[in-house]
């Protein structure tokens, strides 16, 4: 358990903190504020403007559920590659490509050397976490899925893009820690796809991570966990979150097998459907949950960001984890 | 072989690694390799070279009127317009995109899989009796497919799967080339909710999907591909493999019937492939470090698809390199048909370079054709 890293760093948190994992759905006044953008109808302090007000609405809401640690929603964020590839030198903007059904996200290219471009999301922490009191996550995407994610053109073999990118990410962790920010995270979803690479991912995040004085989580999902559990323990964070709820809560009978020896963050709603979970099936995954978890080591938020739901949906897919979170701990 | 031929083996084989070392590392390859050899060709005549897609095709570019079908699916969605008017615009996107097939210079088209949700609920959902459930992802993609859920009452489906195929027929000029999930790789993709065990399910998939192969044969498809990504990945199964392309190819008619390997290392499957029932081979080369040398000693396994240029990455290969490797992968293979493409479809690239490697695999197999 990290309780005491987390102690150490001046947070507490009640039993089964509530988060989410990053991403939340632009509001409508937002979506077109970014079209308009596009063709030059507004200006860019315009859209800033918009995203630090849908930022803020984001905060509002998530204090006034009473989540535990918040996000600042990546309102300023297209996507979790894309977003990144276009500050950083080096990179392409690439093209479209298809993520699933209708959904199609910006892949870059590598084409040069990567080099660190200063502070890229240090600004947004900072202007998150002066509206609560409650921690902010920092958030930040891992060298190993922003190689994964991207074409590569320059480095030699996929191994040498991810340190190249983990030497850059490094330094955007050093600058969230000096602005304050206390709990990071480095998403990976890319992590499981090619188990044969979990050593190069490893080797990345410890780049990113090694001597830095923080709480890390990665966020891993969609991918064959099962083949890379029980080594993805040996990343270099203290905290995993993951999509569980979609897989229908399989890898449990793999922590029965192999007990998870870091803390967790449980997915307990699917991103990907319109259909809201019920309070009650929430608090029977969550007890699920805790038939093979520690309850001091379990964090509560959804499978992956929310961003492709509407607003709605994920207002209420939060509202119901936050109850079916409060009921399990009434129990407790 | 022709005394070109003969030479050019035996320069290779006294000093491959200088041959290939030029023509891979100067960019005069061409030049270069006319001035070693004056009679240089690039032909492997009479052996048919044909460039072909080797299944799909980015449904949607940067441009406003490249995006007519993510606009269309967001109108249905919200029922601004009726499923008709939305199957009016697939179909214009998959005529366009014979139409694109057929300017780059290829021998064979695809439909491009323009109206496919995704590899598996796509098939799945033209099927009996499975219920479609959450994302998955594509292997080792950043693209993720709805994981079908099998029961007992699968079976034969409703037909659309050929009508799609007749749909190709009717606006093509050149050959086609029908894609299907392989009966192995949709069972590994699905959620067995079914009694049977694995192995029957891929049994029953596989009688299921020859029913698919007969009605695409008679609608008059030239070819029909069945991949098999995720045999190439764990390929111990391959007596059940085997079997399932034993089941399909009663049902093939006229048709021939490619078996697809892609996102897996093919070599170790080479020298067993004789043994499978199929016409041709799909392979994919970026899996396979060791493929082309394994190919230039035995020669191939039949006629084959080659998936020699990379459909994962955006860098463009050179024409004339690829050129000498097919010819020298080809050489000591007797076969009277070939086709050039991808490594696998080209829809995980930007829809400008998916272009950019149709056009490529045109001029090099326009190279190998003299």
């Amino acid at each position: 358990m990290n309780r005491e890293i987390l102690k150490k760093l001046g947070i507490e948190l009640p039993l089964l903190p509530t988060t989410s994992v990053g991403s939340f759905p632009k509001p409508p006044y937002l979506i077109k504020a970014r079209t308009d953008r596009k063709k030059g109808q507004i200006s860019a302090e315009e859209l800033y403007g918009l995203e630090n007000q849908a930022t803020q609405e984001w905060m509002t809401f998530q204090e006034s559920l009473g989540m535990d640690v918040l996000v600042d929603g990546e309102m300023y964020r297209g996507d979790m590659v894309a977003y990144f590839a276009e500050i950083i030198p080096g990179f392409d903007p690439g093209g479209l490509v298809r993520s699933y059904g209708n959904r199609y996200y910006y892949k870059p290219i590598i084409k040069g050397k990567l080099e660190y471009p200063g502070p890229m999301t240090v600004d947004w922490w900072k202007r998150a976490q002066k509206l609560t009191r409650k921690p902010v996550k920092g958030m930040l995407t891992g060298p190993y899925t922003i190689m994964d994610w991207s074409f590569n053109e320059y480095y030699p073999d996929r191994a040498e893009a991810s340190m190249a990118l983990a030497k850059l990410i490094r330094k955007e962790v050093a600058e969230l820690i000096k602005a304050g920010c206390r709990i990071i995270q480095i998403d990976e979803p890319a992590v499981s796809v090619r188990p044969e690479e979990l050593k190069i991912a490893e080797e990345a995040l410890n780049i990113v991570t090694e001597g830095q004085n923080a709480y890390f989580i990665t966020h891993i999902c969609y991918g064959a966990f099962e083949k890379i559990y029980p080594e993805m323990l040996k990343l270099p964070v203290h905290n995993f979150d993951l999509e569980m709820s979609n897989s229908d809560l399989d890898m449990l009978e793999h922590f029965a097998r192999f007990p998870f020896t870091k803390d967790i963050t449980f997915g307990v709603v699917d991103v990907h459907s319109h259909v809201i979970e019920d309070v009650d099936l929430i608090k029977s995954r969550i007890e699920q949950a805790l038939r093979f978890l520690p309850k001091e080591a379990v964090w509560i938020d959804p499978d992956c960001g929310l961003k492709t739901r509407t607003v709605e949906e994920s207002k209420a897919k939060l509202y119901n984890i936050q109850k079916a979170v409060e009921a399990v701990r009434a129990g407790l | 072989m022709n005394e070109d031929a003969r030479r050019i083996e035996s320069y290779r084989l006294e000093k491959a690694s200088t041959l290939i070392d030029l023509a891979f590392n100067d960019p005069l390859s061409c030049a270069n390799l006319h001035l070693i050899f004056p009679t240089y060709k690039y032909s492997i005549a009479p052996m048919k070279i044909i460039a072909t897609t080797h299944s799909s095709f980015p449904r949607i570019g940067e441009g406003l009127d490249e995006q007519k079908l993510r606009r269309a699916y967001t109108s249905l969605e919200k029922k601004k317009i009726g499923k008709a008017e939305f199957e009016e615009i697939q179909d214009g996107l998959v005529k366009e995109f014979i139409s694109i097939q057929e300017s780059a210079g290829c021998g064979l088209v695809t439909d491009g899989m323009i109206r496919w949700y995704d590899h598996a609920s796509h098939i799945a959902g033209h099927l009996r009796g499975f219920e479609i459930n959450g994302l998955l992802r594509f292997f080792d993609t950043n693209y993720y497919f709805r994981q079908p859920i099998a029961g007992d009452e699968i079976g034969e489906g409703d037909g659309g799967l050929a009508d799609e195929t007749a749909f190709v027929i009717e606006n093509a000029a050149l050959p086609v080339k029908s894609v299907l999930l392989g009966p192995y790789s949709l069972a590994k993709m699905c959620r067995n909710k079914s009694s049977m065990k694995f192995e029957g399910l891929c049994h029953r998939l596989a009688e299921i999907l020859g029913f698919e192969v007969e009605r695409m044969a008679s609608k008059g498809t030239d070819y029909i591909q069945i991949e098999e990504p995720a045999f190439a990945r764990e390929p111990k199964d391959f007596e059940l493999l085997r079997k399932t392309v034993d089941i399909m190819g009663r049902k093939k008619g006229k048709a021939k019937l490619i078996l697809t390997f892609y996102f897996g290392d093919c070599t170790p499957l080479i020298d067993r492939l004789p043994e499978i029932p199929a016409d041709m081979f799909g392979l994919d080369f970026t899996y396979s470090p060791g493929l082309s040398e394994k190919l230039i000693k035995r020669g191939c396994p039949g006629p084959v698809s080659l998936g020699i240029l990379d459909g994962r990455n955006t860098k463009m290969e050179k024409a004339e390199k690829v050129a000498i490797s097919l010819k020298n992968i080809l050489a000591e293979s007797d076969i009277e048909e070939c086709h050039v493409t991808t490594s696998c479809g080209l829809e995980f690239l930007p829809r400008q370079y998916a272009l950019k490697k149709l056009e490529l695999t045109s001029k090099v197999a326009g190279i190998l054709n003299g």
